[in-house]
């Protein structure tokens, strides 16, 4: 592989990588106050419908994503309410969550667009002028969409945020020792609530991006398995934001990496190619280096002792 | 009589009104796809064959979309209990389960798509000429391409994909011996985002008309190459509207051809057990027109190359 072709894989591998990180960054922070959400595929699914249907109807792809955080918002509530508050099941919740996005949005799309095809008013790629035409690092840093710069930044400041910040502690808390959070005067139930429907909100923003700015359309169960990929991530990543990145990166790339070995080597099956971003997943979770231990009252409902 | 006597003289007589073969009366069509109808390609264009049979035929339609392949056998057999006159499959993946299965119901016809299977006495298949569509696709890639390099990006390589995939490099040869063909699978007929992506790797390595097969997967070809500006020939569903400025052409494949003919020799009585594919002559397959600013885009020579193709092509000198 040339430099060129090199470049352009690495500047797919981050579109490729967006969406996943955004649902990513959110389950972590689910995650880390106790709320495991396996639905975000359900709701990237939904994200990206809404996002299509309103940036149709205003004119405007803003709009639309604004709609998408919404209805991430609202299926992340949904959850939180079942697990929380109910305390159904975390895991049967969660699948409920992906057949009802999937459902709700392929329907929607023929209710409301008539299944049929529409101009989608979608996000531009950044032009910096001059930045974006520099050789190697104009394609790679300086012409992506707007929302993968959000996307990167947001990761170092959730970082931070659950490192550093009260308001981290306080999550980390509520995930690991819900009784001593409760017992200090935490509202256990309420911060989870809080972090499922960021949760819901980051899987909008995600499947937004995957409809809005990587396409410009809606295609039924577009999300096409991003979902579960970013489950994998928070694992893979122990449970760090900073780290989620990195693992969607890796992700992306390998995947845009093989898209391009496959035309380069047509006397390989391809099949060998389309496995490989997830030979290098299963690889990263065996490696060595601390055994992956996540929020100690992850999926467990908090039942004041 | 006892009266368990009568009920079960009465439960027989009913069993062999119910068993009288089915004449006269509207037809029960089943129609199961293995994706959504609104994907634009493969799966749409059989639900606009089944409409168009409602509207000629006296038939009820059943429509059942998103048939994975672990609920084939279910779905098949739940119509067929149902007495269902005629169960369309869609898919090449549909024939082992039908064969499976056809002959514990003999009243019913069961017809594939897209495959080439038979079987006495109720299983015949109808399959299209996938590979003179890519052929007719790849002779006017070729030609509208200036950078001599094309590209193809299939959804997953079922046979037919394999087939329009294979037309595709021989009849860009034929037009110009020095094309260069690049060719890459998604590996998902729903992924459009990767089917985008892999498209831009084809164009970024030089390919300036792009085609893709499969379902979903198709929509991000056309989008990446509009974005890029380069051209793409579309296949299987005419769907010039998506994106009037790149689409050239379209390589039809007429997936309501085979429907409409497999009614219609059900409902004539001239339905025999075997496979038909379904060619140039038959319509189905074609070309689409070239419209917009493609009309004038293809010169006097090119059109008289194109009907040479298109000569050969209904003569069956292809291979």
């Amino acid at each position: 592989m040339d430099q060129v072709v090199v470049v352009a894989a690495i500047a797919s591998g981050i579109r490729f990588a967006m969406p996943i990180l955004f649902a990513a960054l959110g389950e972590t922070v689910s995650e880390k106050a106790g709320v495991l959400n396996v639905g975000i595929e359900g709701i990237m699914l939904i994200g990206a419908f809404l996002a299509v249907l309103i940036s149709v109807q205003t004119g405007s792809p803003w709009v639309g994503l604004l709609a998408a955080i919404a209805g991430g918002i609202a299926l992340g509530l949904l959850h939180g309410w079942m697990v929380v508050v109910l305390k159904v099941d975390q895991i049967v919740s969660g699948i409920a969550l992906v057949v009802l996005g999937a459902g709700l949005s392929g329907f929607g799309y023929r209710l409301a667009l008539d299944g049929g095809a529409v101009r989608v008013p979608g996000f531009r790629q950044l032009d910096l002028g001059l930045l974006s035409h520099l050789p190697v690092v104009g394609p790679v840093l300086f012409s992506q969409h707007f929302l993968a710069y959000v996307g990167i930044a947001l990761a170092f400041a959730l970082g931070f945020m659950l490192r550093r910040t009260g308001l981290g502690l306080t999550i980390r808390a509520v995930g690991e020792t819900p009784e001593a959070a409760a017992a200090a005067g935490i509202e256990i139930d309420r911060v989870r609530l809080c972090c499922a429907a960021f949760g819901g909100s980051l899987a909008g923003i995600g499947g937004a991006f995957l409809s809005t700015a990587q396409l410009a359309g809606f295609v039924e169960n577009m999300v096409s398995g991003r979902g579960f990929i970013a489950l994998a991530c928070v694992v893979f990543s122990r449970w760090r934001p900073v780290g989620a990145l990195f693992a969607a990166l890796a992700f992306g790339i390998a995947d845009a990496a093989q898209v391009r070995m496959q035309a380069l080597y047509p006397d390989i099956p391809y099949q060998a190619f389309i496995i490989l971003p997830f030979v290098i997943a299963l690889l990263a979770m065996t490696m060595p280096g601390g055994a992956a231990r996540g929020p100690a009252q992850l999926g467990r409902p908090f039942r004041r002792g | 009589m006892s009266i368990r006597s009568i009920a079960l003289s009465a439960l027989a007589t009913a069993m062999i009104i119910c068993a009288q073969p089915a004449m006269a009366k509207t037809l029960k069509v089943a129609l199961i796809l293995p994706g959504s109808i609104t994907d634009g390609t493969f799966n749409s264009a059989a639900n606009k064959g089944i409409k168009a049979a409602k509207a000629k035929y006296d038939i009820d339609v059943s429509v059942r979309e998103n048939v994975d392949v672990a609920q084939i056998a279910e779905v098949l057999t739940s119509y067929a209990r149902d007495h269902y006159d005629v169960i369309i499959s869609h898919g090449f993946q549909f024939a082992e389960p039908v064969m499976d299965i056809h002959a514990d119901y003999p009243e019913t016809w069961f017809i594939v798509n897209t495959a080439q299977v038979a079987a006495e006495p109720n299983v015949a298949s109808f399959d299209n000429d996938w590979g003179n569509a890519g052929y007719i696709a790849g002779a006017v890639a070729a030609l509208v391409s200036k950078t001599g390099t094309i590209g193809h990006v299939g959804g997953i390589p079922v046979p037919v994909i394999e087939d329009y995939n294979a037309g595709f490099a021989r009849g860009a040869k034929r037009v110009k011996p020095d094309t260069k063909i690049l060719s890459s699978y998604v590996g998902s007929f729903s992924d459009v985002a990767k089917g985008a992506e892999i498209t831009t790797s084809l164009i970024e390595q030089g390919a300036d008309v792009v085609t893709s097969t499969g379902n979903e997967n198709v929509v991000g070809t056309i989008q990446a190459a509009e974005k890029a500006g380069v051209l793409a020939i579309g296949s299987a569903f005419d769907s010039y509207e998506l994106a009037p400025d790149t689409i050239v052409t379209t390589a039809l494949v007429n997936m309501n051809v085979n429907i409409d003919l497999a009614l219609g020799r059900v409902i004539d009585g001239t339905l025999k057990p075997q496979s038909y594919v379904l060619g140039l002559a038959d319509g189905g397959i074609g070309l689409a027109p070239f419209r917009g600013r493609f009309a004038g885009l293809i010169s006097t020579e090119d059109q008289a190359v194109i009907n040479g193709v298109m000569a050969d092509v209904l003569a069956g000198k292809t291979h």
